[in-house]
């Protein structure tokens, strides 16, 4: 028995949470927010119980200089946003090459992170309020870019609210 | 009261039984000569450390695994009312002092509450990384969730002493090895042949690990464990790569395999070198190469429509099962592969059904090779059961 052995096996999952966090928690705050509008329905999921799928509905606009088309996202090229008000709400986007993005772009997500399946997860007892509420409503999600392209959800939104004040807490 | 006193008087009786069994036994041995005075008082210790209430441990573990499980729903649920912050709060002084309480039980024991706890903190390490996802909305793919589980615990489960901790580490490594498979032959990689053969892998390196002296001797229940679940699941591959001969591969998916091939007949040919050189291992030996072939094999040559093959491939493999059960005494394992031989005839019979010739000569073979397999049987069993009553007597 080497007790010694086990401290360090035990404070491993304990490192290795608090890394996870920390770097979800550098994600969430790196850069400016984005309200990008979205679509979805709502199936179940064994791991992480209820959520919404969806898919994002980006505003395109400007000249694609990567991929073929907008509505076929190619996984080797960044989208590019260009911020039209303080909220960054449904920003016109592009296709570009991932090495370009960061000079040209207000803000960046690679084609790869955003390309579906994508799953927002809600409260158990809230499902089937928010599944009626996504059909009427339009819903976006407040995100922000993280330094590696992938987006950084904060909250869901409707009517351009955040779901808890629009349907109560 | 009374209750209490009547359990405490049940453990004495049953505590002093098993002592006065094993000192007359040893007494017995010391009066005929087989052992000396010194000898004895060793092996009482050993016997003493050895003992261990498997039926504790067992409650244990289910109990261990439900509040695993537990955990996980309860994350699943996402309650509203607690803040993200808060429950990634609770959950990390959860780890910390679950943790705690795990290296404090190694310690000082007991080994019962230290290997619960291990169970607890596997499960509650999942559920941690569910939880991050949750309140981050990371919406990423389970093989990541998985493949950081099983990286962060992997130091943690290999300090687990009994059955139970050994079974749950290794389904957990092998279902986070299959959620990555399934992304290599689906995802960008788009390799499925590659992820088909390399399948065969784990249980390959599975047998590594449990046929290893080194892990034996500090981890003799992980060994076991890993060991005899390798065994299984290679038996399996053999068994449904049998039924490949029905079907006909394509040429590119047979060029794709034998990468997979290959790393496996390297693992079963070092595996070969390492098989104790019994007449049990030597069985084994020969059930290792067995497997490689039929499991490989029938995607490789692509016969198609190759039903009699089939059927006698996959009778030769159990009976080479049931051939090694019995080098090596283990009865039940014996009994199974005999079953499943005479249950693989059954469906023969029913294969072979068409013209009146093909019937009439399916069953008259089928029911003779059924009535050989009996006979065999009562026989092995016969001699097992002689083997086994010479060796009690010899011992006593």
């Amino acid at each position: 028995m080497k007790p010694r052995l086990t401290v360090i096996a035990v404070i491993i999952p304990l490192l290795g949470l608090i890394a996870l966090i920390a770097r979800s928690e550098f994600a969430v705050r790196s850069g400016p927010t984005w309200l990008i509008p979205i679509t979805g329905y709502d199936p179940r999921d064994l791991l992480h119980g209820r959520y919404l799928r969806y898919q994002y509905r980006f505003n395109w606009q400007g000249e694609d200089a990567c991929g073929q088309s907008p509505a076929a996202l190619d996984e080797e090229c960044c989208l590019c946003f260009t911020r039209t008000d303080t909220r960054g709400f449904d920003p016109p986007t592009r296709e570009l090459s991932c090495s370009e993005v960061r000079e040209q772009c207000d803000g960046w997500l690679s084609s790869r992170a955003v390309l579906p399946p994508l799953r927002y997860f809600v409260p158990e007892d809230r499902a089937l309020e928010l599944e009626g509420a996504l059909g009427g409503r339009a819903a976006a999600l407040e995100l922000t870019c993280g330094p590696d392209g992938d987006p950084a959800i904060r909250d869901l939104y409707l009517d351009e609210q955040p779901w808890r004040d629009v349907l109560g807490r | 009261m009374r209750i209490r006193s009547g359990r405490r008087a049940a453990a004495v009786i049953a505590a002093t039984i098993t002592a006065v069994s094993l000192d007359a036994r040893l007494a017995r041995w010391v009066a005929h000569g087989l052992l000396d005075a010194a000898q004895v008082e060793p092996i009482l210790e050993f016997e003493r450390q050895k003992h261990r209430p498997l039926f504790l441990y067992a409650v244990a573990g289910l109990g261990g695994l439900a509040i695993a499980i537990g955990l996980l729903s309860i994350v699943a649920a996402n309650w509203d009312e607690i803040p993200g912050g808060v429950k990634l709060g609770l959950d990390l002084a959860l780890v910390g002092g679950l943790g705690y309480a795990t290296a404090r039980w190694h310690e000082r024991g007991p080994s019962w509450a230290f290997e619960t706890a291990l169970l607890v903190l596997y499960g509650l390490v999942m559920a941690s990384i569910a939880l991050i996802g949750q309140v981050y909305q990371l919406g990423g793919q389970a093989r990541e969730a998985l493949g950081a589980w099983t990286l962060m615990t992997a130091l943690l489960m290999t300090r687990g002493r009994s059955t139970i901790v050994a079974t749950t580490w290794l389904l957990g490594l092998q279902v986070t090895y299959a959620a990555w498979l399934a992304w290599v032959a689906d995802g960008p990689l788009d390799a499925e042949a590659l992820a088909l053969s390399a399948v065969y892998w784990a249980p390959l390196v599975c047998l590594v690990v449990g046929t290893s002296r080194w892990v034996a001797r500090r981890r003799p229940a992980l060994a076991g464990v890993f060991a005899a679940i390798a065994w299984a699941e290679l038996v399996l591959c053999a068994s449904v790569g049998t039924l490949a001969f029905y079907g006909d591969g394509g040429a590119s998916e047979r060029a794709g395999l034998l990468p997979g091939l290959g790393v496996s007949a390297m693992l079963t040919g070092w595996l070969w070198t390492r098989l104790p050189k019994t007449s049990a291992g030597q069985a084994s030996r020969w059930l290792l190469v067995t497997c490689l072939a039929l499991s490989h094999g029938p995607f490789l040559l692509g016969f198609g429509k190759a039903g009699v093959l089939a059927a006698l491939s996959f009778i030769g493999l159990w009976v080479l099962v049931a051939f090694a059960a019995h080098r090596s005494g283990d009865m039940r394992v014996l009994n199974f592969a005999t079953a499943v031989v005479g249950l693989r005839v059954l469906i023969v019979y029913f294969e072979v059904f068409g013209s009146l010739l093909g019937t009439g000569v399916g069953l008259v073979s089928g029911g003779l090779l059924t009535l050989a397999l009996v006979w065999l049987w009562v026989r092995t069993r016969r001699d097992l059961a002689r083997d086994r009553d010479e060796a009690l007597e010899e011992s006593t």
